[in-house]
């Protein structure tokens, strides 16, 4: 009982130390996290209210990341992926689209490579986007490891 | 005596010379401030928003002291123009951020170049925040971007809009990752009908934001479902950096917020006038700001426009694919959507990938409508992509852009000149309207069955009693017709809110010969659909009023029935028929009306109405016909 219980224990705080790694600069966010909040849809679009944090010069819980609004050149790979993880699902799995080009970009993949990044990215879907991957983070990890082993796209693999 | 007259000469030419040189440049540059009036430049006042009337003067509509350099600022443009003149000279601060030049590039900037100030007379002009933050935004083009309207809220008809600054190597692909400017309310607040109320009141201040134009995408798009329409401007890259030297000079400082006057559209005008000098569009808006009026007098400057691109919604690009995928691909993609396990096996593997597609499009838009489990939705979302990622991939058709865009639309006011006949009685008619857009105007650049009225005024002369009568005043009027399909089953609705002309006597009895004036408050719903067709919208509704007036037999009477209409759109004109039939509790009757118009388009903005009405209770009815001419302004 006490073997299984410290098992359990490790593996929970394992996993704890794995989403703080991956937590920095929007790679914390929860892919499919849906809208937060019931958004009042009538008269909010009416008078095109915001919410505080997203006032220039105001940043709520991305210190490091952005700056007067701009976000610095370090954070732009994962702040996108922070945003937009369920964008670029879409397209990854149909092996085309903004989202995929834009991620494409941002991690410097040659104009020749694309077409094998689109590829392999498409064929791992299941891998990358595995349900254990919750976050951005972990699924930025897990393309990761599926660049490292591809013939092409390991040589992307940033140091 | 000769030799001491010229060394005296000398000697007084020598003092006056030394005597210029000793008075300081800064000097110089005041008297050439004062000289060339430039504290009451239209320039200076745009930098420093000197637009507050009190009394006789101008002063600033911000209320923070640190948006001024003078103590004296938001009152005294002199004393301000003085002071930031005078801190341009001064020794430089600890943290080089702090210099006036820094805080205020667009400021600095001006005045150099106003009084041909060199580089050499100014302490070191290093500003690493602000050097980084133009660096980050790398801008080299501006893009107007337009957020269209969402179905079921008329109101949200008005747009937005934003500006988008391009970097140099950004293609179409990469359109994504450039900056939003953004300008709203700054609010807290979830609650619906405060944020209407202070919004229109000016309860709330207003700031510029920027940020990545993903959030902006993601926000307007997917979250909200309303097109975008993005504007490609031919600013200059020189103009470009102006305009963003003055919106650092904006960081964190706000402004007056109202939802009809200041508001988005109102505030990018003045973001644009900072970066082009001697543009003045706000000049244009006195009274109120529609987003859609903004944008179309942004695109009358010279040259403005590069290019249209459109960013359809998910909702849209949904009701797309719902109209044109295969019955079979639909139903099958309803069921996956509820079941990702559910068997593809009837379908050719292009017809499974598209399914599982179609499917993850429906979930994810329920998803972000709140209209599915959120706990349990996820996994299933990433079901279906996991599935589809198992096909080839496949390129999908996007929506088309509709022909007309939102810039190109009709215009916002109308009158209406008419003549016509009611009850065999002659009259001619004027019948005039500030905003928006109803069921008979022409739909090109608006949503379909979308409507909203706002103060609209019908007056009839009838010539023959010589009697000048308010047929009707719509206080508001919306309409809401949103058409079904397989995936999207929207309520339809209307309400209406104002006084009319109603067929009663005294007594309220159903009158051939008179009209009394009665106010109401009128509205229904139910469901629209297309009937697969691409220029017909039907609509089926349970409508309710209530009217108030002296001439009724309470003073009141309400009616409860149903309603029923049909609108067409042809390349030539409108047509809508409408028909109600409302059981009024006074006189335990039905009253029918039938309401029938048509529309010719001549140009965009000018076209001939027809209009026919009758009302009918029992065996006795009241009709009127009218025919117009309308002009939009």
């Amino acid at each position: 009982m006490k073997k299984i219980l410290a098992i359990a224990l490790l593996a929970t705080a394992s996993s704890v130390a794995l989403a703080d790694n991956d937590a920095g600069c929007g790679l914390g966010s929860m892919v499919w996290a849906g809208q937060s909040g019931v958004a009042p849809k009538i008269l909010a679009a009416t008078t095109n209210g915001t919410s505080a944090n997203q006032t220039f010069g105001i940043t709520s819980g991305t210190l490091g990341c952005q700056a007067d609004g701009v976000i610095t050149s370090t954070a732009r790979l994962s702040m996108f992926m922070g945003t937009n993880s369920e964008r670029l699902a879409r397209d990854m799995s149909a092996g085309h689209g903004e989202s995929l080009d834009v991620l494409a970009n941002l991690m410097n993949i040659k104009t020749e490579d694309k077409g094998a990044f689109f590829q392999a990215a498409k064929v791992n879907f299941g891998k990358i986007f595995a349900p254990e991957n919750q976050t951005a983070g972990q699924v930025l990890a897990a393309l990761q490891q599926v660049m490292a082993k591809d013939a092409v796209l390991a040589a992307y693999q940033a140091s | 005596m000769t030799f001491n007259l010229s060394r005296l000469v000398c000697a007084i030419g020598f003092l006056a010379y030394s005597s210029l040189s000793l008075a300081s440049p800064i000097d110089n540059w005041l008297i050439k401030a004062k000289e060339q009036h430039l504290a009451s430049h239209p320039y200076w006042r745009i930098l420093l928003r000197y637009e507050k009337t009190q009394g006789d003067k101008l002063i600033s509509s911000v209320e923070q002291p640190s948006f001024f350099v003078s103590p004296n600022g938001k009152t005294n443009a002199e004393a301000e123009l003085k002071a930031t003149l005078e801190s341009l000279v001064a020794a430089a601060p600890t943290k080089a951020d702090d210099a006036i030049a820094c805080r205020f590039p667009a400021r600095a900037a001006w005045l150099r170049q106003q009084l041909n100030i060199t580089e050499s007379d100014l302490a070191s002009a290093n500003c690493p925040a602000f050097s980084t933050w133009l660096k980050g935004i790398n801008p080299h083009e501006a893009t107007l971007v337009f957020a269209a309207d969402y179905v079921n809220n008329p109101s949200s008809m008005f747009g937005h809009t934003l500006l988008r600054i391009d970097a140099p190597d950004q293609t179409e692909e990469t359109r994504l990752l450039a900056y939003a400017v953004n300008y709203a309310a700054q609010t807290n607040t979830s609650n619906g009908l405060e944020f209407a109320y202070k919004g229109l009141s000016g309860g709330y201040a207003g700031a510029f934001s920027v940020l990545p134009y993903y959030e902006k995408v993601k926000e307007y798009n997917d979250f909200e479902n309303r097109d975008l329409w993005e504007y490609q401007l031919n600013l200059t890259p020189v103009e470009i950096k102006q305009g963003l030297a003055h919106l650092w000079e904006m960081k964190g400082i706000n402004l007056p917020y109202y939802f009809l006057a200041s508001n988005c559209s109102y505030q990018l005008l003045g973001l644009l006038e900072a970066a082009r000098p001697n543009t003045y569009m706000r000049r244009d808006f006195p009274v109120y700001a529609i987003p859609t009026d903004t944008l179309r007098r942004v695109l009358e400057e010279k040259n403005i426009l590069k290019k249209i691109v459109y960013r359809p919604a998910n909702g849209t690009a949904l009701a797309f694919y719902a109209q044109k995928n295969s019955p079979t691909i639909n139903q099958t993609a309803k069921q996956l959507a509820d079941n990702p396990e559910f068997s593809v096996d009837a379908l050719t593997a292009t017809e499974q990938a598209q399914a599982y597609e179609m499917a993850y499009d429906y979930l994810y838009y329920r998803f972000l409508a709140h209209e599915v489990d959120k706990n349990s939705t996820p996994s299933k979302l990433r079901n279906l992509l996991v599935k589809r990622s198992r096909y080839p991939a496949a390129e999908r058709a996007s929506p088309p852009r509709p022909l007309i865009d939102p810039a190109q639309s009709h215009n916002t006011s109308r009158f209406v000149w008419g003549a016509g006949y009611g009850q065999d009685e002659p009259f001619v008619s004027v019948d005039y309207r500030p905003a928006y857009h109803d069921l008979l105007d022409s739909d090109d650049g608006y949503r379909r069955g979308a409507a909203i009225d706002f103060l609209r005024l019908q007056l009839r002369y009838h010539t023959d009693s010589q009697q000048l009568k308010l047929h009707r005043f719509t206080f508001v009027s919306i309409d809401s017709l949103a058409p079904r399909n397989d995936f999207q089953k929207p309520l339809s609705w209307a309400f209406a809110l104002g006084s009319q002309q109603a067929a009663v006597d005294h007594y309220g009895a159903f009158s051939t010969t008179e009209q009394h004036g009665v106010a109401f408050i009128e509205g229904g719903a139910g469901i629209s659909s297309k009937l697969n067709t691409e220029d017909w919208l039907c609509y089926s509704f349970l409508q309710g009023h209530l009217q108030a007036g002296n001439h009724l037999d309470d003073g009141w009477r309400v009616g409860l029935g149903p309603r029923v209409g049909c609108r067409q759109q042809s390349s030539v004109g409108q047509l809508l028929v409408d028909v109600q039939s409302l059981y009024h509790q006074d006189s335990n009757q039905f009253l029918n009306s039938v309401n029938l118009g048509y529309q010719w388009q001549i140009t965009p903005n000018n076209a001939i109405r027809l209009n026919a009405h009758i009302e009918q209770q029992q065996q006795t009815h009241w009709q009127s016909g009218e025919l117009g001419w309308v002009r939009y302004f």
